[in-house]
């Protein structure tokens, strides 16, 4: 048991010493506290609103309504919208926080206004993201109006020209007028029926929650980089060495060291949650959170032996990891939340780890639970072992 | 002390070579430690001690040649070597932040000591560093002294055959100097084997039954301490201890008929390791030590004097002795072992 030997000493070095505990505790509490208070409900509401329009209708009609979220130039300043096939996944995406909201339209929508019938379009919308889902209904509501509206003229012109034989136009437009005008009164212009469907299940997620999650995520990787210290820091004092010299192999060792890592993190994720929680942060199925702190502890434990192996000494650590760190931060939505990055720059949040662990988080406290986070938690488990994998390879032991 | 012939080698070394890059750190040394035996490797800084106790102690892999402990291979055996070796690296190799009783807990666990047992060496280990009385103090808050005892007692807590010490007293005042010998010896006439590494000679002629003398990654001498002053003849060492070194100076005394070797060296501090540059001691406070290796002594005396005091030297001290490690290693390779 000489791993559990070394963790514990390692976090009995680390307890220590006040200077760590600072920067490992609290400072995210500081940090929590005040960008959850100054930045008020900013968080998600910035920005074009990412949504999805899934059509499964051949007809015209449906394409219209679709082809509107691209090629009007007002809601296309409005929303990032994207075209998908899958109206689950679409759902899915809106559950997990990636959307704001998602239009289905579904796949009998031009056949059955042609012949006079209503038909419904689904509107799957984000709780979380409250003023979002208004702004998204009420854009796909004047959308339905409209294709309400043409699809009332379109048949009473039809019966004009065809049947009654009319041919004189201003004759013809008159009557549309008139037909949409009473439709409008009677409430006939509802033909399209909006239908809405909460993707996501839980609670609206507050600044100060965000922020509890992305600066806990943020601090992880800080105890990455004292992990990373420690390891440099033991090689150099020949405290690294020594234990090489004691029977016990590499792999128990590098076990040991790893395991301090992750025990730290684990205690500072720890009483960041319980601190968060009682500022009345709802983090969500405590399984799931669990998961996901997990997998990002163990990333934040890779990525310690990876700057321990590339580093040559504390200095470059610093610098190393604060590099990483900072990245890291700004592209994972540490700082500021993914969704009011740039379209373009939205991607580079899936290249971090507090990309994918923040995602995680607020897919928990959105009410998700531990099969919602799994993907998640699988990417963060598979950034643990490459990272640790290149570090245990190019580790310099004396 | 033992009877170097009749006991069997605990530590054989054959051919031992290590190679960083393009520099050859140990040269194809070959040598054995008997059992019982206080061992020690002398030489300079930079002469290979630490790479050679870092292969015996497989720390390092050698790039070729055999090490045995007990019959054990290092390459092959790793495991059962550990186990029967103890280190105490030139480093403090202790965590500061932890007390003196949490350290040795800790290196006792490494050694796979646990509840009563490990108590018992952890206490017997802080009773001969004499700090059982400051055990719960932070190794932190100790004197470099101090903490080169407790990192002795890390060393021994598990009662090894065989302990590496290497160069355990850089840095230390005398008194706590004085307490590590007494220590090893101590160590060793419990029947621990000892490797000690220095470049103190006054320490390895003190604790050493046998001395392998390093230079340049080669053992270029090795026996008895008699049976290497014998290599010097009837040479004496005329030392000659200076306020500074003028210009010159040596060069005239490496002309004096009858004069085998001359070397210089700021004569060290208490804790000083020393300091070879001649251009240091020129503009430093401290004295500088000549010596001078002649089988006339007698008559070279004068001459050395003569020159010295013609050369502008403020003499402080002459000294004429027979010969020592210092003189063996100046006759050897022609530098002092500070140099």
């Amino acid at each position: 048991m000489r791993w559990l030997t070394i963790g514990i000493k390692d976090l009995r070095v680390t307890v220590r010493d006040k200077a760590s505990l600072g920067i490992l505790i609290a400072m995210p509490m500081i940090l929590i506290v005040i960008l959850g208070s100054a930045l008020g409900n900013m968080a998600a509401n910035i920005g074009k609103l990412p949504v999805a329009v899934v059509n499964l209708d051949r007809g015209r009609v449906g394409a219209q309504v679709t082809d509107a979220f691209f090629s009007d130039k007002q809601l296309a300043e409005l929303f990032a919208a994207e075209r998908m096939t899958d109206p689950d996944e679409a759902r899915a995406r809106v559950a997990r926080g990636d959307l704001a909201g998602a239009l289905v339209v579904p796949s009998d929508f031009t056949r059955r206004l042609n012949t006079g019938r209503s038909s419904k379009l689904t509107l799957y919308s984000d709780p979380g993201r409250q003023i979002s889902g208004i702004v998204f209904k009420s854009v796909t509501e004047a959308l339905a109006t409209r294709v309400s509206a043409a699809s009332i003229a379109a048949r009473t012109s039809a019966f004009y020209v065809s049947s009654l034989r009319v041919g004189d136009p201003s004759f013809v437009y008159g009557v549309i007028g008139k037909a949409v005008k009473s439709a409008s009164e009677t409430g006939a212009l509802s033909a399209v029926e909006i239908v809405e469907s909460t993707a996501a299940r839980g609670a609206e997620i507050s600044t100060l929650s965000y922020y509890s999650g992305a600066m806990s995520v943020m601090f992880l990787m800080f105890g990455a980089m004292f992990g990373a210290f420690s390891l440099v820091r033991e090689r150099d004092h020949w405290t690294l060495p020594r234990m090489l010299m004691s029977p016990g192999s590499t792999v128990e060792i590098l076990g040991g060291k790893m395991f301090g890592v992750f025990a730290i993190g684990a205690l500072q994720f720890t009483v960041l949650c319980a601190f968060t929680s009682v500022l009345g942060v709802k983090w969500g199925d405590p399984f799931a959170v669990a998961l996901v702190a997990t997998a990002t502890v163990a990333a934040a434990t890779g990525l310690s032996v990876f700057i321990a192996a590339v580093a040559k000494t504390v200095r470059a650590v610093s610098g190393i990891s604060q590099m990483l760190i900072q990245f890291m931060a700004a592209v994972g939505g540490s700082f500021i939340p993914v969704a009011t990055f740039p379209l373009w720059m939205q991607p580079l949040h899936y290249f971090s780890v507090n990309g994918w662990a923040i995602d995680g988080i607020l897919a928990a406290m959105r009410g998700g639970n531990a099969i919602d986070v799994l993907p998640n938690v699988g990417v963060l488990w598979l950034i643990a072992l490459v990272f640790f994998a290149l570090g245990a390879w190019r580790l310099r032991w004396e | 002390m033992t009877d170097a012939g009749a006991v069997r080698p605990i530590i054989e070394v054959t051919d031992l070579v290590k190679v960083f890059g393009e520099n050859v750190a140990v040269d194809g040394i070959s040598f054995d430690i008997r059992a019982g035996e206080i061992f020690g490797l002398l030489g300079p800084n930079g002469a290979g001690k630490t790479t050679t106790i870092s292969m015996i102690s497989c720390l390092l892999s050698p790039t070729s040649g055999e090490v045995t402990v007990d019959g054990s291979s290092v390459t092959r055996d790793a495991r059962k070597v550990k186990s029967s070796l103890g280190v105490v690296p030139q480093e403090i190799a202790l965590y500061p932040t932890l007390t003196a009783l949490e350290n040795l807990r800790f290196w006792g666990r490494m050694y796979g000591l646990s509840g009563k047992l490990l108590e018992e060496r952890v206490a017997e280990a802080l009773e001969m560093a004499g700090l059982a009385d400051r055990a719960k103090e932070r190794v932190e808050t100790y004197s470099g002294g101090m903490k080169r005892r407790i990192n002795i007692a890390a060393g021994i807590l598990h009662h090894p055959r065989v302990l590496l010490m290497d160069e355990p007293t850089v840095g230390i005042d005398p008194q706590s100097r004085n307490h590590i010998l007494e220590t090893v010896k101590e160590l060793n006439r419990r029947g621990m084997t000892v490797l000690y590494t220095s470049h103190y000679m006054e320490e390895v002629e003190f604790l050493c039954d046998r001395v392998g003398i390093i230079d340049h990654g080669k053992v270029i001498a090795i026996g008895t301490i008699d049976e290497l002053k014998r290599l010097v003849g009837d040479e004496n060492v005329i030392s000659v201890r200076l306020a500074e070194l003028p210009d010159g100076a040596l060069e005239a005394l490496r002309g004096l008929p009858d004069v085998d070797s001359v070397t210089s060296a700021v004569s060290p501090s208490d804790g000083d390791d020393g300091e070879p540059d001649d251009a240091v001691a020129a503009k430093s406070d401290k004295t500088v030590t000549v010596e001078v290796l002649s089988k006339d002594s007698g008559t070279v005396l004068a001459d050395v004097v003569g020159v010295l005091g013609k050369a502008g030297a403020r003499i402080l001290a002459v000294d004429v002795r027979e010969p020592n490690l210092e003189s063996v290693f100046l006759h050897l390779t022609g530098k002092s072992l500070r140099d």
